[in-house]
């Protein structure tokens, strides 16, 4: 067999192992439920969780005004200190961008603010647009690796996209007809997911895409309320069935791969998962609102 | 040689025989298409007719179906055997598609219920009758057999229309309309600009001069009559009964007239700054308040039927986006009554709130005492100091082991009230 064949059958080797990993279905394991504040308290209908390096968790509590941190080193956590901002009184999304920064999404005042891991507030995106503060109305946002910005603007119905400055660069509408979308990830070929919760779809624009175009199927038949959306390191969505409490897996084609986890009480069941974040390798981070609490889950195949 | 020959005048034979019987096979579907039942002459009508003598009666009303009149009881019925009721040659959904097809065309933009599921009985008599179109009522009376409540009030309303109570024909096709929704046979305004003239003084002053025949007209007008002048809807919004469009849109004379002259958000808090101020600064908002056309996802800035110039009864608009959770009430062993009744408002405020789920109380006991009053003497301990023993962070309450949206179980309980319920919690009485 010469050195070609070989190389060519190999490749077709690798080709049909990686398609058949892709369709097996995924699992999550629990790994570790956080429920407490770190101060002697519990956790109060969290609504936000982001993890930097696989080591640094942060929760949000609008009810209370607190941004949680732990320590992250599973199949335990401790916690580390809790944030409060005046300035950004009711913290829902929460994200890490790559100096280390939090930003937390205010549900008073409606902005984007930057805090330090201290807790120390650096103010508050500005957004500009054609040189004038543009009024921006975010419900989600989501970072790339180079700090731009990527945000559910509701008010006009477009994903904005800007530098981490806050300056405008380009707007993608929302998918034609009622597309009501509730959070995105953006991957590390800029190409951005949005889940439509009325719709129960995934939409996807790449980069330089000026419109949505569906990467998975109406997804009705496997779960009830899409509200959060995660991105794995091998590119695997993950949407929280807010209302039915369970995790639907999407391979990077759209496909179906298995939905986890089930309405409960219970470690390892779920009651209205509202966020999602992952540790950046095989961990999922699920925040339950209603459990007022966080679980980790592992990811296997 | 006289075996090819002999070959050969076969060949010539079969090719005969083999032509006559595929002409044959030809010609008896035809003729079995015909008379599939081979009667004998002159028992077409007849035959049938000897046993169901009753039926003479109906073949002499006004309207009497094709294949009846000709006496073809086979074109729908099987005189042998069928599997279907009344020895249908096919199912009541199919018999009739049989000759009527096309009633419900490819891409229409709304089908008659009754023409989606099959159901031509509903309007037509299959024999006979006294109406046209072997209806089995007259015009406007057929309808209201299903839809009263609508012929109700188009009779009892001050300020009619009068199609509305002469023939629902003249807006609505019976079947289906490839043009608009609601079996409207022509989209708005062109629909109404077939009666209604717009280039009258009158109309332009009722209208403020604005170009209102680009318009939708039941934005403002029931079209089936109302107690309003105008026949406006029941419930307008004050510029609009003011006669202050103005207020919204641009003047008349702009080319933008139509349009509004701030997005929505924006314009309504002009009046309404209270409820947009309180909802912006909740905790939880409800998304559709900010979401694309904001206020006008959910309501109608002119006129409607319903409270709160709702687009649509507040149980359908919800539920258009919560599809879940209407299946899951519809699904469920009990039902609670405020979501049968489509009243969300009871349990939820509608555009924020700052206790999860919406809910119109920050209390969720609360909430369910307005109409469980029972629960405050005679439950099962709930309240802040009683700690769910599956969760330290959480506290007994309602939704504990209740779920109000719906449940397989009955009292809309979590699990089987007599095995699964209580042994969630109290686990050492479980198997």
């Amino acid at each position: 067999m010469t050195s070609s064949v070989r190389a060519a059958l190999s490749v077709i080797l690798a080709l049909a192992a990686s398609g058949a990993a892709e369709a097996q279905a995924v699992r999550l394991r629990p790994v570790l439920s956080v429920y407490a504040d770190g101060a002697g308290g519990g956790l109060l209908h969290p609504e936000g969780a982001a993890v930097r390096g696989g080591t640094l968790l942060a929760v949000t509590e609008p009810d209370r005004g607190r941004i949680l941190l732990y320590n992250l080193s599973l199949p335990n956590a401790s916690a580390l200190r809790i944030l409060t901002v005046p300035q950004a009184p009711a913290p829902t999304v929460v994200r890490f961008d790559p100096r280390g920064e939090l930003l937390i999404l205010d549900a008073r005042s409606r902005g984007i603010a930057r805090i330090t891991e201290e807790g120390a507030f650096r103010g508050f995106v500005e957004f500009r647009e054609g040189g004038r503060t543009a009024r921006v109305f975010p419900r989600s946002f989501a970072l790339d690796p180079g700090g731009n910005l990527y945000v559910l603007d509701a008010a006009a119905s477009s994903v904005l996209v800007a530098a981490p400055g806050g300056a405008v660069q380009r707007r993608i509408p929302y998918p034609e007809g009622p597309a009501f979308l509730a959070d995105l990830v953006v991957d590390a070929l800029g190409t951005i997911y949005v889940v439509d919760s009325v719709g129960k779809r995934v939409w996807n624009a790449r980069r330089g895409d000026e419109t949505f175009t569906p990467l998975s199927e109406p997804l009705g038949a496997y779960l009830a309320f899409p509200a959060a959306l995660a991105m794995d390191d091998q590119g695997r969505l993950f949407l929280a069935d807010k209302d039915e409490g369970g995790i639907v897996i999407l391979g990077m084609d759209g496909g179906f791969r298995g939905r986890q986890s089930a309405m409960g009480w219970r470690d390892g069941f779920l009651r209205y998962p509202v966020a999602l974040a992952t540790d950046g390798g095989s961990h999922l981070v699920v925040v339950e609102r209603e459990n007022r609490r966080v679980q980790v889950f592992a990811i296997s195949q | 040689m006289f075996r090819q020959e002999g070959r050969g005048a076969d060949m010539k034979s079969s090719i005969a025989i083999g032509a006559t019987v595929l002409l044959a096979g030809l010609a008896l579907p035809s003729a079995a298409q015909q008379d599939p039942f081979r009667l004998k002459a002159g028992a077409r009508g007849e035959a049938c007719l000897a046993c169901h003598g009753d039926f003479e009666a109906v073949t002499r009303r006004a309207h009497v179906h094709t294949p009846v009149k000709a006496g073809q009881c086979t074109d729908c019925h099987n005189p042998h055997a069928s599997a279907h009721g009344k020895l249908l040659a096919a199912g009541p959904n199919q018999v009739c598609t049989t000759c009527h097809s096309g009633m419900a065309p490819a891409g229409a933009k709304s089908v008659h219920a009754s023409v989606e599921a099959g159901e031509c009985a509903t309007c037509h008599d299959p024999h006979a009758s006294d109406f046209r179109n072997v209806l089995v009522a007259s015009g406007n009376d057929l309808c209201a057999t299903c839809h009263q409540e609508v012929a109700s009030a188009a009779a009892a309303a001050a300020f009619k229309h009068d199609p509305a109570t002469k023939d629902c024909a003249t807006c609505h096709d019976p079947h289906a309309s490839t043009a608009a929704t609601g079996l409207l046979r022509k989209a708005e305004p062109e629909l109404c600009l077939d009666c209604h003239r717009t280039d009258t003084p009158g109309f332009a002053r009722k209208h403020q001069s604005y170009p209102v025949e680009r318009a939708q007209c039941t934005s403002c007008h029931d079209p089936h009559g109302s107690a309003n002048d105008g026949i406006l809807w029941a419930n307008v919004h004050a510029p609009v009964s003011a006669e202050m469009c103005g207020e919204c849109h641009a003047p008349a004379s702009s080319p933008r007239a139509l349009e509004a002259r701030k997005p929505a958000l924006e314009l309504c808090a002009d009046c309404h700054a209270g409820a947009v101020e309180a909802a912006m600064g909740s905790v939880r908002l409800h998304w559709p308040v900010a979401e694309g056309p904001a206020c006008l996802n959910c309501h109608n800035p002119h006129a409607s039927d319903q409270q709160g110039l709702l687009a649509r009864p507040e149980g359908a608009l919800c539920g258009s986006c919560h599809q879940d959770t209407v299946a899951r009430q519809a699904r469920s062993a009990t039902k609670h009554p405020p979501i049968e009744d489509g009243s969300c408002g009871a349990c939820h405020a509608p555009h924020a709130s700052n206790g999860t789920f919406l809910l119109a109380a920050s209390n969720e006991i609360d909430l369910c005492a307005t109409c469980h009053d029972w629960q405050r003497h005679s439950s099962h301990p709930i309240g802040e100091n009683v700690v769910d023993p599956r969760n330290p962070n959480l506290r007994l309450t309602c939704a504990s082991c209740h779920r109000s949206h719906g449940s397989p179980h009955k009292a809309l309980s979590l699990w089987d009230p007599k095995m699964e319920l209580c042994v969630q919690c109290h686990t050492q009485f479980g198997r």
